[in-house]
């Protein structure tokens, strides 16, 4: 809450700094004068970049960047999501079948909010995912476009800043049975073990739907 | 004291008001644009604000505030986004720059967090981040004096420092993102973030989880080589903290910006992380130099400065 005020307050102060800049006629002003305007401009923005970064807090657009900042343990844990059809029988899914929503966001979501809400909730959202996921799974079976990643700028459009395999690309490797149910799992292994060669992936299921009868 | 403070400021005024080029701000200007075009032309934010309520639980009426936010309108956003595109095409071609550039910065301040904000917000490394922060500062810079629609017959501009302070500044916005990248693995790690063991893992993780992994073959070759991982800790550490010299040493940017750009693409190819900021490197690009190269004249800069911008 404290980090939404003072990001929002270091903005509006960033923009009204620019405003007041350039507002009443600076070039009316000697050179002195406007290097001095500037001058404040500048502080007050090496003020907030600075903050950011050297506190380590992100009051975003003024970012303090952690890019793989961290010392990653031997046993790492990450989210996986997975269609059911209607034998029981599970699929990965595409990431770009959850567009508009990315695969990190929608995972980031899942750890974080997803959880805590009432279990009637929980099967709201899995039943919008299940249908969004069989959604693109029909388009991938016919060859049409997953997501719309490219709609404006094709194979040119920015990637995300994780990369993700297209799965469906090949229409042959679609599941051709619908999509009835989602499973979310947390996947550990060990990088060092499974560097070795050792494929072993322990799972545990967070969540089911349709629930286990 | 007195001496300081004169000393102080005779070294500000030298930095950020020494004279700078008309092309090179007006380059930043276009290179700016561009790539909030790419970014924005490639993400859908309306539809993320047309997802279901359940979905937006999370999100705190403060959240909401903060970047002016009312879920459960795509068509508004949809039209904002339309507004934002005209926008940065207008900062693009030096159109109405004062308007078209703050116009472009609030909208992006907007549009931007859509594409985290369910469950944080902050959308950094989304690439919107320092194209928020140059327009605000565009806006309030002669940056369309050259290479704009409305330039398109005026004269050469001489070099002024008010084309300098707004390049510098957008230079340093992209600067820190290696200063504060580098600073951030000593304040939350510390020195043993300099591994061989550790950098192997986080190639290890991005090129055994099947959900990311798109190339491999680098990640975990590199990832078989000890030294070389420490090596590699090592000079990404160094490139990261020493990345702002180029600021005062303008040509160090002839080492750094290449060095820079292979450093991303090789952690494209061996971490399968695409870091969309790259093309904001060019800012630090001499356009005048180049511009003469073109033309085929000897680029009459001297030396110390060829192939940098000032």
């Amino acid at each position: 809450m404290v980090t939404d005020v003072v990001a929002l307050v270091c903005f509006a102060g960033f923009v009204i700094g620019a405003l007041v800049l350039c507002g009443r006629r600076p070039r009316g002003l000697a050179t002195w004068q406007r290097k001095t305007r500037v001058s404040l401009f500048l502080v007050y923005t090496l003020g907030a970049s600075f903050g950011a970064g050297l506190a380590q807090h992100d009051i975003w657009p003024f970012v303090a960047w952690p890019l793989v900042a961290a010392r990653l343990p031997a046993t790492v844990t990450e989210p996986r999501v997975v269609a059911v059809d209607a034998r029981g029988a599970e699929y990965d899914i595409d990431y770009r079948a959850w567009w508009p929503l990315s695969f990190d966001e929608l995972t980031g979501w899942l750890n974080q909010d997803f959880l805590t809400l009432p279990p009637e909730t929980q099967d709201r959202v899995a039943r919008f995912l299940v249908a969004k996921a069989d959604s693109a799974r029909r388009a991938a079976r016919l060859g049409a476009a997953i997501g719309h990643y490219g709609r404006f700028l094709g194979p040119f459009a920015a990637p995300l800043f994780l990369l993700h395999p297209r799965i469906w690309s090949d229409s042959t490797h679609v599941p051709s049975e619908p999509f009835v149910g989602l499973r979310f799992y947390q996947e550990s292994w060990n990088l060092e073990t499974h560097a070795a060669g050792s494929s072993a992936v322990r799972r545990r299921l967070v969540y089911r739907f349709p629930a286990a009868p | 004291m007195r001496l300081h403070r004169h000393i102080i400021w005779e070294w500000w005024d030298r930095f950020w008001f020494a004279p700078g080029s008309a092309r090179n701000l007006a380059a930043a200007r276009i290179v700016i644009a561009v790539h909030a075009l790419w970014i924005v032309l490639s993400r859908d934010y309306a539809g993320i604000a047309g997802l279901p309520a359940d979905l937006w639980s999370g999100v705190t009426m403060l959240d909401r505030v903060r970047y002016a936010i009312v879920p459960g309108h795509p068509m508004m956003e949809r039209a904002l986004t339309v507004v934002a595109v005209v926008a940065l095409l207008a900062v693009a071609l030096g159109i109405a720059t004062r308007v078209s550039c703050l116009v472009a910065a609030l909208l992006l301040y907007h549009l931007a967090p859509f594409e985290t904000i369910l469950w944080t917000t902050s959308p950094y490394e989304r690439g919107l981040e320092i194209s928020t922060l140059a327009l605000v500062v565009l806006s309030i810079a002669p940056c369309a004096d050259v290479w704009s629609v409305p330039a398109r017959y005026g004269k050469q501009r001489d070099e002024s420092w008010e084309y300098n302070w707004p390049l510098l500044l957008i230079q340093l916005f992209v600067a820190q993102v290696y200063l504060f990248s580098g600073w951030s693995k000593l304040f939350r790690v510390g020195w043993s973030w300099v591994s061989a063991e550790n950098l192997r893992h986080w190639l290890l993780l991005f090129n055994q989880e099947d959900q990311i992994a798109v190339f491999r073959g680098a990640g975990t070759w590199l990832a078989g080589h000890p030294a070389l991982c420490l090596l590699v800790a090592i000079g990404s550490l160094t490139l990261d903290l020493t990345f702002i010299v180029v600021l005062v040493w303008k040509r160090a940017r002839k080492i750094y910006v290449p060095l820079a750009v292979a450093f991303h693409i090789g952690i494209l190819f061996s971490m399968n992380i695409a870091f969309l900021n790259l093309p904001q490197l060019f800012v630090f690009l001499d356009w005048d130099w180049l511009t003469e190269r073109l033309r085929g004249n000897r680029p009459a800069r001297i030396p110390e400065t060829a192939g940098v911008s000032r």
